[in-house]
């Protein structure tokens, strides 16, 4: 191969033309193509659909927040967009919003699957631990959907099962709008999925505590370490990619989510109580046909999230070793 | 005192069995209350929502599914499409990237990667706007594209990772033998990755169930079930008075769920628990 270039670059020289060697060098790579075009052809449906619907949608979301867009209308804008944003009061009232949500989201996404993993972990019938396994993923069967007009239930001023469990312990004297009232209503979202340890990542938890080495817990039994050192010093830091995942998904997702919003309060009570970035993007393009603005919206949240992860990474130590 | 230790670890063991049987109680509650209460009278739902109840009315369901039955079709119709499609692109490039290495391989795999971590958000808008450019806008296609490209990445990912997995040797066997690129994948990875294909399948149907705002902004009328069940029960002050019968269009809404669950979790779990995900 080497050998082959060099014998044509010198052939070049020896010519003198520059053309005859970019040919050369075009010829090489075409037969590159060729020996490998059964890969070529294999991965040509799925790289086209993505250049076209998924990367490109990111680059014009990009463009589009330096344009003012309306239905029919498009004109360059610069940075008008974002130093209108910057004054936009609705804007940062829902970024403190979405921070106080944000916050115990992302880490509940990772404690509370933490912990019912090594719950399940610590079983030791086997039988159990695949009930336990499989009774877990069960929420799965209802749709996300479904999950949220569920709480809303749960949620219900009169007569919801939140109401009157809290009211039969005595916690409340009389019945709360959980989702109504502003003095409540981040609660209720945070706490929304109760206790939240269905689903996946349970399960990629324990797949991770069981790639640990059984050795190493035995040692760790023999120098008779206590089942919660051995989760700290032991199980925590070798789970640390999980819990890397964890987070940077954690963050991505919670940075973006506005599906209460749409589903449950519409971002009242109070009209603006629960707006978080997201859902004013989303009523910025499709209530007010502010493509631009709305865009703009998206590259700062875009634009945070990369930040975000970034940090996250730190945080979390060492580079990454594999995927 | 051996036999106290052991007697302290059996008690010890019961406590946690416990405790995770209550966490999963309080977990799955809110399903046990839908089943159950789908099927009574809202006179008896109002005079006891806590426990199930006899006689157990079926009628529930029948009217329910008169309401959402256009919906579920719908979804149904959606998901296969959907998903043969994104299971033959994604495994097939795939085998592709992880198998044959041609130059550029990994620049494909890097580019999935990097569009997983892509947030949604930024790309609502824009791909609105391309699909409507496209003439796409209110039409199936609109719902279908999308899982064909980003539907693909996570099951790329999980695909990729798999087939590298596999030992060279089988495939070292096969080229001796004579195979092409065709009898490798079909005969040789696509078989053994049925764990795989199993948690691609599930993952993409619950996310097809689950989608409520793209094919919300796409099509100007509900189309799949999340919608419709939105614009039927949520948006209707005339269910307000018959609760259960909510509950039972949210069980029969459940319910190709419960079968594809049913089916598959063995698969799903092996899947899950075998490719390892973490950063």
């Amino acid at each position: 191969m080497e050998t082959q270039e060099n014998q044509t670059a010198s052939a070049c020289i020896r010519k003198g033309s520059r053309m005859n060697f970019f040919k050369q060098k075009v010829k090489d790579a075409g037969r590159m193509i060729w020996k490998y075009r059964a890969g070529y052809i294999m991965v040509a449906p799925l790289m086209f659909g993505l250049i076209l619907f998924s990367f490109y949608p990111f680059v014009y979301g990009l463009g589009l927040s330096f344009f003012d867009k309306t239905d029919k209308l498009m004109s360059f804008t610069g940075f008008d967009n974002f130093t209108e944003l910057m004054r936009d009061a609705l804007f940062w009232k829902s970024m403190a919003t979405m921070g106080k949500i944000f916050f115990f989201k992302v880490l509940i996404g990772i404690v509370a699957p933490l912990i019912m993993a090594e719950l399940i972990f610590g079983v030791r019938s086997d039988k159990m631990q695949n009930v336990y396994r499989i009774l877990v993923l069960f929420p799965m069967i209802a749709p996300g959907v479904v999950g949220m007009l569920i709480w809303k239930q749960i949620y219900a001023v009169d007569g919801g099962v939140f109401n009157e469990i809290l009211k039969a312990v005595g916690v409340i004297g009389k019945d709360i709008d959980w989702l109504g009232d502003s003095k409540y209503v981040l609660f209720s979202i945070i706490f929304l999925g109760f206790p939240w340890v269905g689903g996946t990542s349970v399960l990629i938890y324990m797949s991770g505590m069981m790639a640990i080495s059984g050795e190493v817990f035995e040692a760790s039994r023999l120098d008779g370490c206590t089942t919660l050192r051995r989760i700290f010093y032991i199980d925590l830091p070798l789970l640390r990619g999980q819990i890397r995942y964890f987070l940077v998904f954690g963050i991505i997702g919670a940075l973006q989510d506005y599906s209460v919003q749409v589903v449950l309060t519409g971002g009242g009570p109070n009209q603006f109580d629960t707006y978080v970035p997201g859902y004013y993007m989303y009523k910025m393009a499709f209530t007010n046909n502010n493509f631009g603005y709305a865009a703009a919206i998206g590259t700062v949240i875009f634009l945070l999230a990369g930040v975000f992860t970034v940090i996250a990474y730190k945080f979390t130590g060492e580079k990454k070793e594999d995927m | 005192m051996r036999t106290f230790r052991l007697r302290k670890k059996t008690v010890l063991q019961i406590i946690l069995q416990l405790i995770i049987w209550i966490l999963i109680f309080i977990l799955l509650f809110p399903l046990l209350f839908t089943v159950w209460n789908a099927f009574k009278t809202h006179y008896e739902y109002t005079m006891d929502m806590w426990l199930p109840s006899l006689p157990i009315r079926f009628s529930n369901l029948g009217v329910a599914f008169g309401y959402i039955k256009g919906y579920v079709f719908n979804t149904i119709l959606v998901a296969v499409v959907g998903c043969v499609g994104m299971l033959i692109i994604s495994s097939v490039a795939s085998y592709a990237i992880a198998r044959i290495r041609f130059p550029g391989s990994k620049f494909c795999f890097g580019f999935v990667l990097m569009l997983m971590m892509m947030p949604g958000i930024i790309t609502l808008v824009p791909q609105f706007l391309l699909y409507k450019a496209l003439g796409l806008f209110d039409n199936f296609w609109a719902l279908i594209f999308p899982i064909y490209t980003n539907g693909s990445l996570m099951s790329v990912f999980l695909f990729v990772t798999f087939f590298r997995g596999l030992p060279a040797e089988i495939f070292e066997a096969a080229d001796i033998d004579g195979a092409d690129t065709a009898i490798k994948y079909l005969k040789i990875a696509l078989p053994l990755s049925m764990p795989i294909l199993g948690t691609a399948t599930i993952i993409q149907i619950v996310s097809i169930w689950n989608d409520y705002l793209w094919q919300q902004v796409i099509m100007t009328e509900p189309y799949t079930i999340a919608a419709g069940l939105i614009e039927v029960f949520n948006n209707n002050r005339e269910f307000d008075t018959k609760i259960p019968v909510v509950y039972s269009g949210y069980l029969i809404a459940s319910s190709p769920l419960i079968v594809l669950f049913v089916a598959a979790n063995k698969y799903y779990i092996q899947g899950l628990v075998g490719s390892a995900i973490k950063m």
